[in-house]
């Protein structure tokens, strides 16, 4: 099965997490995420990433895993910088707060 | 309170102003990120897993009507509407921007207030008894001491660059409510026979992956010699602690591995050798900090007023007086204890509005003066007990009115996965979990004496190892899981918590409590903490009632 990948980091001047996309940018908006795919992929998101570093507009890039093509980050830690504090989700418990956050 | 003098001031804002061009270098580009990063971490600012977090520094645990209004406005203006309030007694910004963040310090100098050393190698904010002053065991008001300590502290080039981060804690009190034997160092302050001050330093204590309880290392410290002596302590820490290795750079391990006896003969060498010049006046300096730390002008008539007011019998009123209110040194006042514990809510957490409701009240009703604890609640410490109904309604009708002090839901919680990128694991909704499934049996029964922390990681800044109940989050295969401890205290009596077993889900930890504490009701005697329970009965009880059952 085909692994996926996106690459995150933090903006410089908010300190918000932006995701790279397809066309170089960095968007706040995960669902603008580009899927990497293969090492080519891989290796240009890198590269475009470490530009960004050298021009001031992110810090500390990384690659995360999605389950799968456009979905969520694998790991709780990654889908939890992508939507936010989870208690703050809802203002009552028993409620799935302590449920896996969705997918 | 201590107010800065003219030089206090000017410090504050030549820092404001620094770090403002080195903001301004880092967008800029001349400053790289590795450049950047600890000159940020200076002032308090740390890349967080979503955005910048800004921790303000409230030394000692003091602030003002003002200083908290001013923190609201910070709060509204800079950031989402709230603060988190933490177990250093300081408050922490959770979504500020890096291009706001000078405009934050400048803030906060226009109060006093500031962000140095919240972070970084160096010696931490100085933390003491929130009831300092007040409090009806005091034999030393700690706050002169703790003022000294942050004066000598601050900005000491020699103590910039540690092995590792240095935490102090004071109390002057019988009664330990600043967990001194968990810091790096714990002054104990006390009265010798002609009445001067005297201070027992204990050190080596902390939490951590390598939760150690401080030991004695030297006694009856005068005032002359506090200073040196802490000094000569921090010279051999700097020159023998471990720069090679993160995990055993903190001063514990430099005292397992040296021995109380060598580590002290070492530090005794030093102060022998100390310049002693540069300690002079130190007595005359403490007798300055102690006139203009403030004590305000009490109410004469105050006394006479009576304790019990006018519509005491409603039942949450009496039931808030009885674990929010604690007696005053002086007659005719009380201590009031503000929860930022709601049941099912976020601890330590208070909104902009909550913030100047809680200023106003101080203005009105407490000297301008509160108080932040390391259990994360706020205390007005100057109230009129005549006064208390009237402080009371008001707090309720703005949520703030919980009557759970020092109870089971008084849960210390660091912010875990939710907010920190060193958390391995959620502990603010497993606290809205556990508060709100405990309340009916907290409002029933007397839970008095059982606390219970978490901490989202070993780092255990949630406290974990000193609760009754412990719980630390942990990750397993990717998911969250949770090992529970018990039998930890964080007084003079002070002992680690033990692992009760195998971890828990998170779905499971609010029935594993339950579990626990119903053991605990069980089998405890009259007014025994559950600490004492567990110590009396062993661990056996408890597991067995947990993994059997399960």
């Amino acid at each position: 099965m085909t692994e996926f990948q996106v690459m995150a980091g933090n903006d410089l001047r908010t300190g918000r997490v932006v995701y790279l996309t397809a066309d170089g940018q960095w968007s706040a908006d995960f669902q603008q995420a580009q899927q990497l795919s293969d090492d080519a992929a891989v290796v240009a998101a890198e590269h475009r990433s470490g530009v960004a570093v050298e021009q001031n507009l992110v810090v500390d890039p990384y690659l995360v895993k999605v389950a799968a093509k456009n979905t969520a980050p694998s790991h709780i830690r990654e889908r939890i910088r992508r939507s936010g504090p989870t208690c703050l989700l809802s203002p009552t418990v028993n409620d799935g707060n302590l449920q896996q956050i969705a997918g | 309170m201590y107010q800065y003098d003219a030089h206090d001031q000017s410090v504050v804002e030549a820092r404001s102003k620094e770090f403002r061009t080195q903001v301004n270098r880092r967008l800029a580009g001349t400053l790289s990120e590795e450049e950047f990063k600890p000159l940020r971490l200076m002032n308090g600012l740390y890349l967080q897993l979503h955005a910048y977090m800004l921790r303000v520094a409230v030394p000692y645990g003091v602030m003002s009507s003002k200083q908290m209004h001013q923190l609201a406005f910070i709060a509204d203006k800079f950031d989402r509407g709230y603060g988190h309030f933490t177990t250093r007694q300081n408050i922490q910004f959770n979504w500020p921007q890096l291009v706001e963040t000078p405009d934050i310090l400048d803030a906060l100098a226009e109060v006093q207030m500031h962000a140095i050393q919240t972070s970084g190698n160096c010696i931490r904010n100085v933390t003491t008894d929130p009831f300092a002053g007040v409090a009806i065991d005091e034999s030393v008001d700690p706050r002169p001491v703790c003022e000294l300590l942050r004066q000598w502290s601050t900005f000491m080039p020699e103590f910039s660059y540690l092995p590792r981060k240095f935490k102090f804690a004071l109390t002057g009190a019988e009664t330990d409510r600043a967990a001194i034997k968990f810091h790096d160092v714990g002054i104990q302050l006390k009265r010798g026979d002609d009445g001067k001050i005297l201070s027992d330093i204990w050190v080596g204590g902390g939490q951590g992956r390598t939760p150690r309880i401080a030991q004695l290392l030297k006694s009856d410290v005068t005032v002359t010699d506090l200073l040196p002596y802490l000094d000569a302590l921090m010279r051999v820490y700097n020159l023998y602690g471990n720069r090679d290795n993160k995990y055993k750079a903190r001063i514990k391990i430099l005292l397992a591995t040296l021995g109380l006896e060598e580590f002290s003969a070492k530090v005794q060498q030093e102060f022998e050798h100390a310049d002693r010049q540069r300690f002079e006046g130190v007595e005359q300096e403490l007798a300055r900090l102690e006139a203009a730390i403030l004590t305000p002008v009490y109410n004469a008539s105050a006394a006479d007023a009576g304790a019990e007011v006018a519509d005491a019998e409603e039942p949450d009123y009496k039931r808030w007086l009885k674990t929010n209110v604690f007696e005053h040194q002086q007659p005719g006042y009380s201590i009031a204890v503000i929860s930022l514990k709601p049941y099912d809510g976020i601890p330590g957490d208070a909104t902009s509005d909550q913030m100047r409701l809680m200023a106003k009240l101080a203005e009105e009703l407490s000297a301008s003066e509160l108080r932040v604890t390391h259990r994360q609640n706020i205390v007005l410490p100057y109230v009129e007990t005549k006064n208390l109904y009237l402080l009371w309604q008001q707090l309720k009708a703005a949520g703030l009115s919980e009557a759970n002090i020092d109870q089971p839901s008084d849960i210390i919680a660091c912010p875990g996965l939710d907010y920190c990128s060193l958390a391995k694991a959620r502990s603010i909704p497993i606290a809205q979990e556990i508060s709100a499934t405990i309340k009916q049996t907290e409002q029933r029964e007397d839970l008095n004496g059982l606390s219970i922390n978490i901490s989202g990681c070993i780092n255990a800044c949630g406290h974990h190892h000193v609760a009754g109940i412990g719980i630390l989050g942990l990750e397993k295969n990717g998911a969250e899981t949770y090992q529970v401890t018990l039998g930890g205290r964080n007084g003079l009596d002070a002992a680690v918590g033990k692992v009760l077993g195998p971890g828990f889900s998170a779905a499971q930890v609010p029935e594993t409590i339950d579990t626990l504490v119903s053991t605990w009701l069980e089998h405890r005697e009259t007014n025994e903490s559950f600490s004492d329970t567990y110590d009396r009965i062993g661990k056996k009880v408890f597991s067995e009632a947990v993994y059997v059952a399960s």
